[in-house]
């Protein structure tokens, strides 16, 4: 089989015309038949574009990996189709799809050299000796990994071995890279290291690439566009500011950052629930009337759109931003977050929560099941 | 490891080396000095010291003491290891799938079908190899069923001939080779064999660049486990061969009981083990050559 190496081709314009690579269209799994069967993903339909950095994002048992492993051709859908340019893939098995998986664990093979692993699909393609061996160099190199060719994967510490999955996953040139919480064995800082890493390598190559996580602060990193999943559905699909500025459900504004969701009683929404961020919500103490943080930009242009009267419970410093805990009069709590400690603001202070207008975004219910609540 | 260091491990070992030495070397040492002695008129053995035994397996003495080439031991010796060898080549083909098979069950199956492959060892070897007599018999189950379903009138023979052997070694020692096997692919990720699909492999590239390489320690447990005891069993080709079709097993067996030459019986196991021995040595050598880097 074959399919047309992907050019490496740094000058690529991204604002090009987004053109459809994956679509994947009213696709369910079910675990086991009856009574007693799951449903990892009710009909989810979305698309990646060529040469963008996707991420399925959500809690464990969204059923982000499930459709990873169902576009690897790892599992079979119960219904709906996955196609790849146009061509259906539902019956074909992985071996037969121009689609490289790097493993959450890696899976590299503990018999052969880096290089053989590298070179694994190259040979299984047929690729000629001269045009493997080129090739293996030229992926290790692009990984910084030239000096370990003929290690085994033992000899590796865990981010050599991470790099070499990705060396090995690229090699064939794949119009699809699918990777499976690949950062999640990584501690903090080399976690860091790699975010950057990947986002420079799809740059690089060009290639599609398909992350799945559960971190999403990873995921806003390093998107081009996030799919929000929980429950097995498919909850909001957009860019990684889309997402955290105009979350579309509860599920999404709760799980990405941290948001404040009031009942939209509370600010003239009757109905509804509200979010809104902690950073934009500003404390004025009740008695003096003045603005105590770096909200007074937003004030004097368009004016607060609300105010409202509670209480200081707690008050965190976090290093940076100091953390306040404020319950309402109306009842809910709401967190605000601020650069610098409100002055005379303190446990126990009466202050008037407010933000700027159009802080607040209305957000949907959830479908049913809801989600789970992090 | 100093002096001192060693005196003091020395009572932890004890009793392993006691194990050692009472089990292993000093059965070896009593047989090694059996096939230097001369064979007692009622079995058991007497002075003097003599290296006839070994001649003997070689060569008949004439009538005026000369020394001819008799092949018929060699003959034996060759049979029990073509057998033997066909024994473990025919365990691994049966014995790999099943143990792939059970290797991809999950938990609670794999566990009950572990217990299934040593059931038959609940049962003595020497009656579950006597039932292949009663199921290959001409009036045997086999025969019957042939008989019964018109596909021949006449019953065939399949006893005492090699291959009644074969598959009586076959039986007896499968469990040998399909339970390591099964211990290296259960312990097997199926990540790895994902990944090799991953990476535009079919089943059978998967099986030979994958599954085959991390499988082949478990294979060369068996092998040893299977090729060892088969060259060296004589209930399967007494029962199934009657006797007339002698393995080495058969012929030191005979050396103890009728035969009354215990001499000649040890030389002969001797014989067998210095050929395990150097079998297993080369083995051994060929496999690290390979795994070296």
């Amino acid at each position: 089989m074959t399919h047309p190496a992907a050019a490496i081709d740094p000058s690529r314009s991204p604002a090009a015309e987004p053109r459809t690579l994956v679509e994947v269209a009213g696709v369910t799994k079910a675990f086991g038949s009856g009574p007693g069967s799951v449903v990892a993903l009710a009909a989810v339909s979305l698309s990646i574009f060529e040469n963008e950095f996707f991420t399925l994002l959500g809690p464990s048992g969204c059923g982000k990996t499930t459709l990873l492993r169902l576009i690897a051709g790892f599992e079979h859908p119960s219904a709906g189709v996955i196609s790849l340019d146009g061509r259906d893939l539902t019956e074909l098995p992985p071996h037969r799809r121009p689609v490289n998986t790097v493993f959450q664990s890696y899976a590299l093979f503990p018999h052969m050299s880096v290089a053989e692993n590298v070179a694994f699909g190259l040979e299984r393609l047929g690729r000629p000796r001269a045009e493997i061996i080129a090739r293996v160099k030229h992926v290790l190199a692009l990984v910084k990994l030239e000096a370990m060719a003929d290690r085994r994967p033992a000899q590796l510490s865990g981010g050599q071995q991470q790099r070499v999955a990705l060396a090995r996953a690229l090699a064939p040139a794949p119009r699809l890279l699918l990777l499976d919480e690949p950062l999640s064995a990584l501690d903090q800082k080399l976690r860091r290291e790699m975010q950057g890493e990947l986002k420079r390598l799809q740059r690089e190559t060009g290639v599609t690439f398909v992350l799945v996580t559960h971190d999403q602060e990873e995921a806003l990193a390093m998107s081009d566009r996030i799919a929000v999943m929980s429950t097995g559905r498919v909850l909001q699909i957009g860019g990684p500011s889309e997402i955290y500025d105009r979350p579309a459900t509860r599920f999404v504004a709760d799980f990405i950052g941290e948001a404040n969701l009031l009942p939209g009683d509370l600010v003239g929404r009757p109905g509804g629930t509200v979010a809104i961020r902690p950073e934009r919500v500003h404390l004025v103490s009740a008695g003096a009337g003045i603005p105590a943080s770096g909200g007074t930009g937003e004030d004097g242009a368009g004016g607060t759109a609300t105010r409202l009267p509670g209480i200081v419970i707690t008050l965190t410093f976090l290093g940076s931003d100091v953390l306040y805990e404020v319950a309402l009069a109306a009842g809910p709590l709401i967190k605000a977050r601020l650069r610098d400690a409100a002055p005379g603001v303190e446990a126990g202070s009466a202050v008037l929560a407010g933000w700027p207008k159009g802080a607040e975004r209305p957000v949907a219910e959830d479908p049913l099941p809801a989600g789970p609540r992090p | 490891m100093s002096g001192t260091a060693r005196v003091r491990t020395l009572p932890l070992l004890a009793p392993a080396l006691g194990v050692i030495l009472v089990f292993m070397v000093a059965p070896m040492l009593i047989a090694g000095a059996y096939s230097f002695l001369t064979a007692g008129a009622y079995g058991g053995v007497r002075l003097p010291v003599t290296g006839e035994a070994y001649v003997r397996f070689l060569f008949d003495r004439d009538l005026d003491d000369s020394l001819i080439f008799d092949d018929t031991y060699l003959v034996i010796f060759g049979r029990s290891i073509a057998l033997a060898a066909a024994t473990t080549v025919l365990s691994v083909l049966i014995g790999l799938p099943v143990a792939w098979f059970m290797a991809c069950r999950d938990k609670a199956t794999r566990d009950l079908l572990v217990l299934a492959i040593t059931i038959p060892f609940w049962t003595n070897l020497l009656i579950r190899t006597y039932c292949w007599v009663l199921i290959l018999r001409d009036q045997g189950l086999v025969n019957a069923a042939l008989i019964g379903t018109g596909v021949t009138s006449e019953p065939i023979t399949f006893l005492y001939s090699n291959e009644a052997i074969l598959l009586g070694l076959v039986y007896s020692f499968l469990p040998f080779m399909v339970l390591p096997i099964y211990a290296t692919l259960e312990r097997l990720d199926p990540r790895l064999v994902e990944a090799a699909h991953d990476l535009y492999a079919g089943r059978w590239a998967a099986f030979r660049y994958v599954v085959w390489p991390l499988a082949k320690a478990g294979v060369a447990a068996g092998t040893i486990l299977v090729f060892v005891p088969a060259l060296g069993a004589f209930l399967a080709p007494d029962l199934l061969g009657g006797g007339r079709k002698l393995m080495i097993g058969s012929l030191i067996h005979l050396q103890f009981t009728s035969s009354r030459n215990w001499p000649f019986g040890a030389a002969a196991s001797m014989i067998l083990m210095a050929f395990v021995l150097v079998a297993l040595v080369i083995a051994a050598r060929r496999r690290a050559g390979q795994v070296a880097p």
